[in-house]
């Protein structure tokens, strides 16, 4: 048969055009535009403050303290009152004790404080007798852990509150053993043969796991008064010792993640207030512990209006607890470089391996204390505890109705809860403070700090994943807008950050969800944003160029790349539009670069590749000061090759202490001085040689 | 008159098989969401549906063509073919220059592009051979029926190279459930003119072979949206939803088999069968959707 080809020829180039094409790739070309802003600064704020000598000892900063919180009318300073034998402000009791007796959500932080007063009476006997008998009656009338019968609106179980709790009624039993506690119908001593039990247990979890409310700037206000009380209060010296050394560590943590006088590093739980400022009138509220750090390590700096701080006025209060000090040496030896890796947590998943199941009332305090409540693993045993215990679901999950969505999903799905809850990870597992891989990179200049590939795609609740710091203002941090707890820039959807050095690639993106779940999030009013705090009136200098945004502070310079466009918001935000998006930051000095001008003109002309994938991007970034760093939303990061570690870390890693996780031996060195802190044998050790 | 004009033209151009379309691209998409991250979706959707309603539209101008070719010269809408050829091309040319756009920027596989060049050959050589084919209303019912279900294949290209069964499963469902609707309606607005004119199966085969072959594709359809309700069948989430409400679709689809069967030459019973036809296409879409809601 002769195939006649003329007749055939359209036929035949147009289908030769239609295959050819779909392998024609170009880029598009990119616009150039510049922006700048200016801002007159002073080098540092010390003239909005009264500034102390920062070499002061420790004695001296407690009293300097003692002095400024005896002034102090709050509820929290009347310990101080007691402590330096001064009448206490009666009025400032009156909201605090209507809490306790209310027992309404957070009174465990009022009675902590409430218990160290009675405590420390004991001494001074400050308070009238009348009185006296009003705060008794409190104590005794609280209720101190949820299997107590009677009403009650009181988160218990999360982690700093559960040490609250666990201490309280410990405390509250050794100061009347034999008197009847109302709402348990138990005597003191009865409640101290069950409170002690717990609180140890607490402070070995502490000590083998760290802390799942990692590097929290609010809640490691809590945990510190609780192990203080401990510390000064407790009968079981074992209890004490262990409490004390928890407190060391976490003066550690201080002493490698402060720069410049704010707790510059990624957190697992902290809100807007803390992180975001608008001007210099109006600045990120310092950490909660701010105090409490200077007093102990003499970094940040003191403010005399602050005397009413939980923890400082516990530590300055304390005669029993001695800090070691190593740890004053630590934080000023590490003020111009540290390289700082840590771990705090464990994954759901490895329970088992650390000898936890998920259905015993004891194992669900674990994972309920690192806000495990509704992941798949759980989820029906915690709704039985609940049931057993008659708690209030709208305490438990914030919100009843999140139990109600869960339970008509699973009907609709046609799943057992702990399926629906393992198909809603995202939020179910999100919200889990599991295992925090963090890293901390310090200079004279900045801090570059977050959580290495931390549950990433998932929707959390407080986190704050990472941070640039240039000074206690000039902070850079992004997020994707979300979170049960409606916070606008912590929380939300997690990223896939992978920091080395003075770079982070930060990814944002996230699985393709149920469209039950993507309605939720519609109704609580989740934005379709991500979005980068870049407060411009805390900089000297701000650039903007192609994707690029350049800040200045002094002599101390970040880059922060977007590959969607940016708009700002009131001179404070970069938003984006979309769910997904890819930060990378690059943090420099004069130092490295020169100028100001050097800096951006390098970034600018650095090579950068970026692919979009199925999920997250492809990135190739040839950094002027690095190399080449190449990281997708799968698999290593490298840098020149290299591949850069991510996790899982030791539980510390830096240049004074290297301890692997899940032991209970943590030693610290630094020149001629170790910190010996042995859980096992509950033995703590200072040598100097 | 000019407005009459206007909108018979649109009416001509099937704007329910556009939309029809972009919600079997969304359909595609979501269905194979799953494992993808949301950026892409959300780009997948808003980009994707676009450059489908004009491969949609581009498809109802091909039978557009096909249509005017079976009547005469003179009651034509358009003496010249190629005004109508050439914005065929351009709508289609316009999509698939969008969806390279779209790949090279978004860094897609190319299977997407592929799919549409086939679309296109498809079209190209519907014009180019069919106008002289004797089948050429079965063509037309083809080509409408793929200007809509294939944007299942087109949407789940978009989020995986491998694509999922379900997918075949559900285009086969609605591909030739749109087939057996078009012949249904072919039997019921032909009349003693157009079997002198309009080549259609019904014209060519009679009535009552066209209402068995629609009663064969029903039968096919109703093994299509039965295959997922195998227990654990991939892709399917809310397995127990796709089943009652497919059994739905089902039970529709079976009267309208049993109609087409028994009707003999009643002509009235036309109009039920096409309404439970419609009716199963819509619990079909229904079942779909919340199938992976």
């Amino acid at each position: 048969m002769k195939i006649k080809l003329k007749k055939h020829f359209k036929a035949l180039i147009l289908v030769a055009v239609l295959i050819i094409i779909p392998s024609l790739v170009s880029v598009p070309s990119k616009t150039i535009t510049r922006r700048r802003w200016i801002n007159n600064l002073p080098d540092n704020y010390d003239f909005l403050r009264k500034s102390y000598n920062a070499t002061l000892g420790y004695e001296v900063r407690k009293n300097i303290y003692l002095i400024d919180s005896n002034t102090s009318n709050g509820f929290y300073a009347q310990s101080t009152r007691i402590y330096l034998n001064t009448s206490v402000n009666e009025a400032s009791f009156q909201s605090s004790l209507d809490r306790i007796n209310n027992r309404e959500d957070t009174a465990d932080f009022r009675m902590t404080s409430l218990l160290r007063m009675m405590y420390l009476d004991n001494k001074t006997e400050v308070l009238d007798s009348t009185f006296k008998s009003q705060l008794k009656s409190a104590i005794l009338d609280f209720k101190y852990w949820f299997t107590e019968p009677n009403d009650d609106s009181m988160i218990m179980w999360t982690e700093n509150h559960m040490i609250l709790f666990h201490s309280c009624e410990l405390l509250a039993g050794q100061l009347y053993p034999n008197e009847i506690f109302t709402n348990s119908g138990m005597n003191g001593t009865q409640h101290v043969e069950h409170a002690l039990p717990l609180v140890n247990r607490w402070l070995e979890w502490r000590a083998r796991f760290g802390f799942s409310e990692w590097h929290s700037d609010i809640y490691f206000n809590e945990d510190l008064i609780a192990l203080l009380n401990l510390v000064d209060f407790a009968q079981d010296n074992d209890t004490a010792t262990k409490a004390a050394m928890l407190i060391d560590i976490l003066a550690f943590d201080f002493a490698n993640n402060n720069f410049k006088g704010i707790y510059a590093t990624t957190n697992g739980r902290t809100e807007d207030r803390k992180k975001v400022g608008t001007s210099l009138t109006n600045p990120p509220q310092r950490a909660s512990h701010a105090e409490f750090s200077w007093i102990l390590l003499g970094i940040g700096h003191h403010e005399p209006s602050a005397g009413d701080s939980l923890s400082a006025v516990a530590l300055s209060t304390s005669d029993k607890y001695l800090p070691p000090p190593i740890l004053e040496a630590i934080a000023n030896a590490s003020l111009d470089y540290n390289e700082h890796k840590e771990r705090n947590g464990i994954n759901i998943a490895d329970g088992p391996f650390y000898g936890f199941g998920y259905e015993s009332e004891d194992d669900l305090m674990f994972w309920w204390a690192m806000s495990t409540l509704a992941a798949g693993q759980v989820i029906e045993h915690t709704l039985d505890l609940m049931d057993t215990y008659d708690l209030d679901p709208n305490l438990v999950f914030e919100d009843e109705l999140l139990v109600d969505v869960l339970k008509i999903s699973a009907d609709f799905y046609g799943m057992s809860l702990s399926e629906l809850c393992t198909f809603f990870k995202e939020a179910a597992q999100g919200v889990a403070l599991e295992e925090a891989n963090t890293y901390t990179y310090r200079t004279p200049y900045y801090q570059l700090s977050g959580a290495q590939d931390h549950q990433k795609g998932l929707m959390g609740h407080q986190d704050h994943i990472w941070q640039a710091s240039l000074d206690e203002y000039a902070t850079v941090f992004t997020n994707s807008h979300g979170g049960f707890r409606g916070e606008d820039h912590v929380g939300g959807f997690k990223p896939r950050a992978t920091l080395y050095k003075n770079i982070g690639v930060i990814q944002y993106d996230r699985l393709a969800q149920s469209m039950i779940l993507e309605l939720v999030y519609t109704i609580l009013e989740f934005k379709d944003i991500t979005q980068a705090y870049f407060p411009r009136w805390a900089f000297n200098e701000v650039i903007q160029q192609d994707k690029w945004t350049f800040g200045r502070r002094v002599d101390s310079y970040v880059a922060l790349y977007s590959f969607n466009p940016t708009e700002w918001e009131d001179g404070i935000y970069l938003t984006s539009q979309g769910k997904k998006n890819l930060y990378i930051v690059e943090l420099g000095s004069v130092d490295e670069y020169g100028s100001f001008n050097n800096f951006t003109m390098s970034i600018l002309a650095a090579d950068l590749q970026v692919g979009h994938k199925s999920v997250g991007y492809s990135v190739k970034y040839m950094s002027p000061s690095q190399g080449l760093v190449k990281v997708a939303w799968q698999g290593p990061m490298t840098v020149n090759g290299t591949q850069v570690d991510l996790g899982s870390y030791a539980r510390f890693d830096n240049d004074y202490c290297f301890q692997d996780f899940n032991t209970l031996k943590t030693t610290i060195q630094y020149g001629t001085m170790t910190l010996e802190l042995d859980f096992e044998n509950a033995t703590r050790t200072y040598t100097q040689l | 008159m000019r407005i009459v004009t206007i909108k018979n033209d649109i009416i001509d151009l099937k704007p329910v098989i556009w939309i029809k379309g972009i919600f079997m691209v969304i359909i595609g998409i979501e269905t194979t969401r799953f494992g993808i991250g949301i950026g892409r979706v959300n780009t997948n959707i808003y980009y994707s549906s676009f450059v489908f309603a004009l491969i949609a539209i581009s498809g109802i101008l091909v039978v557009f063509i096909l249509k005017e070719l079976d009547k005469d010269v003179k009651s034509r809408r358009f003496s010249d073919q190629k005004v109508v050829i050439t914005f065929c091309a351009v709508f289609y040319g316009i999509a698939f220059g969008l969806a390279i756009y779209y790949t090279i920027i978004f860094n897609l596989e190319t299977l997407n592009l592929y799919l549409l060049a086939f679309i296109g050959i498809f079209w190209f050589l519907t014009l180019y051979y069919g106008r002289d084919w004797k089948y050429k209303g079965f063509l037309r019912n083809i080509v409408i029926s793929i200007s809509f279900s294939y944007g299942l294949i087109y949407g789940a290209s978009l989020n995986y190279t491998l694509i999922s069964p379900i997918i075949y499963l559900y285009f086969g469902a609605v591909f030739l459930l749109q087939i057996s609707k078009d012949i249904i309606n072919d039997c019921k607005h032909i009349t003693r003119n157009d079997r002198e004119i309009i080549k259609s199966i019904v014209t060519i085969y009679g009535e009552e072979k066209a209402r068995k072959l629609s009663m064969i594709l029903d039968l096919s359809v109703i093994l299509f949206l039965t295959i997922p309700m195998i227990p654990g069948f991939p892709n399917i989430y809310a397995q127990e939803i796709y089943i009652i409400i497919a059994l739905v679709a089902i039970i529709f689809v079976g009267l309208a088999a049993f109609f087409s069967f028994r009707m003999n030459s009643e002509r009235k019973y036309y109009r039920i069968v096409k309404i439970f036809l419609r009716c199963a296409m819509f619990a079909s879409f229904a079942a779909f959707i919340l199938a992976n809601f």
